[in-house]
């Protein structure tokens, strides 16, 4: 898994965004946006770019979850278990640079010349 | 809401053509969604303030990162992956994955050529971006003017009234306020008329944080007036009817967005302001958009006010709206309201003669300026043509050199289609190029276009360089690419393949300068110039005549001011005349003035009204005769401070007065029409059904009241001692003006004559304080205006003209170019075995002449539907004016000469034993 990480932050949040379920693609871009606090804001180009370079690396794809009412040719897509375990390890090694960095400080701020 | 449905169509028509420029793969499995990801986003977009124009900007940004990454990504992609069969469904590309990359190669290989060879790329884009730019700022006016929808609610459902002489219904004018009184008690609410409305123009002083400004257009408006129109404010409300005081101005005002940006800084707190207006204090309670359409541009204030009936400054002068129901029926809304007109009529004799009709609000707004803009777009679309000639021309120019290189492609097996996109990605390329470049263009001519149009064209506040109008660059640039492009394409594979690859190029160099398909495009980019300068040459033609019309007066040195009298400080006729008596005597006394008078109305004016009376001859029952001439009431003094010449008789005189005998002076035409050849002075005729008879006393010349394509009318003047009028038009000449030379410098007449203006001004001033001008000119200025918009179209047009001989000039010139760079060696031999320098240019200018004729020929057959277009815009110029046509072919053939001088020349400078050696 090691091999996907460390993510492009665009394909942390689109991954993160699938987490509870398949989405659209308009869905999507909105989840994306409430997530990242409008950091991440995609239109249709960017979206779908990247949403089908994910689909080739194994790590989304299309899902047959629709509304029943739904109009049939809109595509929803979900994580696949690539995708949930690239998700899961990417979150495991932000932790850790987390960590690192909280160590850090704390380190610093007890003993301010090691900053220097 | 037609608006939103037709710029949504052209968001998404552009962005459905973006999407051909990703991927294949991702296009056919994405495309649907992108496409609904769009319509939400639009959906957003919608209830935002410039949410279309910010959502278009993005996916502009958009697209322009996204294509190139997925085309990265694809290509990552097709290198790095194993094809499995079957494996996931993206992967079924596999075999098309070439093709699919070829577009974006394609446009690199293009990029790279256009930079080896910058002067052809900058020649073929600088053509484009003329007739690309041009087409774009003109584009812009038809879709401002023209396509754009109303800023009113329903506009099909409003209509304008106009009141207009029974038997002339182009000479519309105001309504008085009592025919509005009698249609809102009969019509309003009936017969499909929903609520009617009405306006005045008028001009105020508006005093507040310092300076004084003249508002130039105001508009006073009753309380219905914004309901009718149905508009919304930006701030604020609009007036209503609970503004209205009965009889006067209302304090309350609205003003416009304009007003309220550049002198109140854009106040957000403007509404509830107090301003000083004419004096009287007036609230703010609203702003509106610069977009309210009105016949007049450029309302800065509009201010309530109750139409006092008896108020004759406002006779003839209301604007009336009328809204319709919904489902009414045109026709039917205007019997009633021409019913009610004829009633009113009944117990108003003066009004007898007329009637109303109605318009659409859109005819009225826009009508007719349309014919005009239509063909000044047609021209403008005929240099596009040319420009587009050119590069075709360019482009197979190239293609004929490169023809060893594709011949040789061709041989390798590359497939038409490869080829064709190969050509096709450098043609597209050039177009983009010129595309962009226009649109800069269009930006400068855009605004050259709104400065030289200002006050001739209506709605020219919807007049933008916006996204439809940037659609439209693009779409034409994308076009120009696609056909032109594939005029090379076509070529290459007709080509004789063989002879190529062995670097034939015997053929051609033996023929004309024109042996091939560019001869064509020659001969057809001439015949379209040829049609734009017939079309200008006839209306510089027009404006010529229209210029060399006397007015029958002198204009230089003439000024004035109109004034129009208080009626209740006014109230008796002898009031009026001592008034006007005792300005003209002030006028007179004025240092540097020679000449003053008055009238009711003046020549030229747009703001005079004309009143024909029917006449009758002695002996002649009245009720029989359709007779009818002009009326003017003058002071002494009016017709020699025109400087209309006394043909007969006598001139009105101060003898003249309410007790003596009533006369007229008469002008030429009237003398002509009834009397023949005979003398007229002392004949007399009767005016109101008899009840006046006039003596003529005298005969002047004739004068063009309504400018110089008008006809002139018989005219009547009889002195103001006889026929009080309140409202007159006071005139002055200076002493400088004399008769001098400087005819021609509009400026220092136009200066001159509002210098009398202000004299005129202060004289009104110091002979009554409370009787202030209603408004000065110069008659300069008004005579100018006459002509304004045949100026404005004839200079246009020129200008088309002479764009279009410079392009079709290039053509020639790159053809001609072309060939003798392909023809040295037969030059060269030419020249060895004798031929001078002189020879060779006469033999190179003749070869393309012969083009340039059959293109000039073909041209002014072509001239002839364009001149029958052009005829209701001539005046005193034929179709096939001869001294025009003849311009038309000097100058065409001077242009299609000079243009194939210049390679002439360089072929007459070859040197012949280098040349037969093959170098060149």
């Amino acid at each position: 898994m090691a091999a996907h990480a460390p993510l492009k932050p665009v394909d942390f949040h689109l991954l993160l965004a699938l987490v509870d379920g398949p989405l659209h693609g308009y869905a999507l871009a909105g989840r994306m946006r409430e997530e990242s606090d409008g950091q991440v804001q995609m239109m249709p180009g960017n979206l779908y770019a990247v949403i089908r370079r994910l689909d080739r690396q194994g790590l989304v794809t299309e899902s047959e979850a629709r509304q029943p009412e739904e109009d049939r040719r809109r595509r929803y897509f979900a994580l696949t278990d690539a995708g949930r375990q690239t998700l899961a390890s990417e979150g495991q090694r932000m932790e850790r640079m987390a960590n690192a960095v909280r160590r850090r400080l704390d380190a610093a701020s007890r003993d301010p010349e090691v900053t220097t | 809401m037609k608006t939103l449905d037709a710029s949504r169509s052209l968001l998404e028509r552009l962005f459905r053509l973006s999407l051909w420029l990703y991927p294949r793969d991702l296009r056919q499995a994405y495309g649907g969604d992108m496409t609904r990801f769009l319509h939400q986003l639009e959906a957003r977009a919608r209830d935002r303030r410039l949410g279309r124009l910010r959502l278009a900007g993005r996916l502009l940004l958009d697209a322009v990162t996204a294509i190139p990454r997925a085309h990265r990504w694809q290509a990552q992609h097709v290198m790095t992956s194993v094809p499995t069969p079957g494996a996931t469904p993206w992967r079924r590309f596999g075999k098309e994955s070439h093709s699919m990359t070829t577009f974006p190669h394609d446009l690199r290989v293009a990029f790279r050529r256009a930079r080896q060879n910058p002067g052809f790329t900058l020649v073929a884009a600088f053509t484009l971006a003329l007739g690309i730019g041009a087409n774009t700022a003109i584009f812009s006016v038809v879709y401002g003017v023209l396509l754009r929808p109303i800023g009113v609610a329903d506009p099909e459902q409003l209509a304008v009234l106009s009141l207009h002489r029974t038997q002339d219904p182009g000479d519309a004018q105001g309504m008085w306020p009592s025919h509005l009184v009698t249609m809102r008690e009969e019509v309003e609410g009936r017969a499909g008329v929903q609520q009617l409305a009405s306006y005045l123009f008028d001009s105020v002083t508006l005093l507040s944080d310092g300076e004084p400004q003249e508002l130039g257009t105001s508009l006073m408006v009753d309380g219905a007036f914004f309901d009718t129109l149905g508009v919304d404010p930006l701030l604020g409300r609009a007036l209503e009817a609970s503004d209205l005081i009965a009889d006067r101005r209302g304090n309350a005002c609205v003003i416009s967005e304009t007003l309220w940006r550049s002198r109140f800084g854009s106040d957000p707190d403007i509404v509830g302001r107090v301003l000083s207006i004419d004096g009287a204090p007036v609230e703010v309670v609203g702003v509106m958009p610069d977009n309210v359409p009105l016949p007049q541009t450029g309302v800065q204030l509009w201010q309530v006010q109750g139409w006092d009936v008896t108020d004759n400054r406002l006779f003839g002068r209301l604007g009336v709206l009328a809204r319709l129901e919904p489902d009414a029926a045109f026709s039917v809304a205007e019997q009633a309201l021409a019913a009610s007109v004829t009633r009113f009529a009944e117990t108003n004799p003066r009004f007898e003669a007329y009637t109303i009709s109605l318009s659409r609000f859109r005819q009225a707004l826009i009508g007719s300026a349309q014919p005009a803009i239509l063909a000044a777009a047609g021209a403008v679309g005929l240099i596009l043509l040319i420009a587009c000639a050119n590069m075709a021309s360019l482009l197979l120019s190239r293609a004929v050199v490169r023809e060893r290189e594709i011949a040789t492609r061709r041989a390798l097996g590359a497939q038409r289609r490869q080829l064709t996109t190969q050509l096709l990605s450098e043609s597209l390329l050039l177009s983009g190029l010129g595309g962009v470049l226009g649109v800069g263009l269009a930006f400068f001519l855009h605004r050259v276009l709104l400065d030289l149009a200002s006050g001739l064209l209506p709605r020219l506040y919807d007049v933008r360089l916006d996204l439809p109008v940037l659609g439209f660059a693009v779409g034409i640039s994308l076009l120009a690419g696609l056909v032109f492009g594939l005029a090379p394409a076509i070529w290459a594979f007709t080509r004789d393949l063989a002879g190529a690859m062995r670097g034939r190029r015997h053929a051609r160099s033996r023929q004309s300068p024109m042996s091939d398909p560019r001869q064509a495009l020659v001969v057809m980019q001439v015949a379209v110039a040829v049609v734009l300068v017939t079309a200008a040459a006839l209306l510089l033609r027009n404006l010529a005549e229209l210029r060399a019309v006397e007015p029958g007066f002198e204009i230089t040195g003439l000024g004035g001011a109109r004034v129009y009298l208080d009626d209740d400080a006014y109230s008796s006729d002898a009031q009026e005349i001592d008034y006007y008596l005792a300005l003209l005597e002030r006028l007179r006394a004025t240092p540097g003035i020679v000449a003053a008078g008055a009238s009711s109305g003046l020549p030229l004016d747009p703001l005079t009204i004309d009143y024909d009376l029917p006449y009758a001859l002695p002996g002649e029952p009245e009720s029989e005769t359709l007779r009818q001439a002009h009326f003017r009431t003058i002071t002494p003094g009016y017709l020699e401070t025109l400087g209309v010449p006394l043909l007969r008789g006598r001139v009105l005189a101060a003898s003249d007065r309410s007790d003596t005998e009533k006369v007229a002076v008469i002008n030429e035409t009237f003398a002509r029409v009834a009397w023949g050849e005979s003398n007229p002075v002392g004949e007399s005729f009767s005016i109101y059904g008899g009840s006046r008879t006039l003596q003529v006393v005298g005969v002047v010349g004739d004068v063009r009241f309504h400018g110089p394509a008008e006809q002139t009318r018989p005219a009547f003047f009889v002195p103001h001692t006889q026929t009080s009028y309140g409202s007159m038009t006071v005139i002055a000449r200076s002493a400088s003006s004399g008769h001098s030379g400087d005819s021609g410098d509009h400026d220092a007449r136009s200066a001159a004559g509002r210098q009398v203006s202000a004299a005129v001004a202060r004289a009104a001033l110091a002979t009554d304080r409370n009787q202030p001008v209603h408004s000065t000119f110069a008659l300069a200025d008004l005579e100018r205006g006459a002509v304004a918009t045949d100026r404005f179209y004839g200079h246009l047009i020129a200008a088309f003209a002479a764009v279009a001989l410079l392009l079709a000039g290039a053509g020639i010139y790159g053809v001609v170019a072309y060939w003798v760079n392909e023809s040295r060696r037969e030059l060269g031999l030419r020249m060895a075995v004798g031929a001078t320098g002189g020879d060779i240019v006469g033999l190179v200018v003749s070869r393309s002449l012969k083009t340039s004729l059959i293109g000039l020929a073909l041209g002014m057959g072509f001239s002839g539907l364009a001149a029958r277009g052009l005829e209701p815009f001539l005046f005193g110029v034929t179709a096939t004016d001869s001294s025009a046509l003849t311009a038309v072919v000097a100058v065409s053939l001077a242009a299609a000469i000079f243009a194939s001088l210049v390679p002439a020349i360089t072929a007459a400078r070859i040197d012949p034993v280098r040349s037969l050696r093959g170098e060149s």
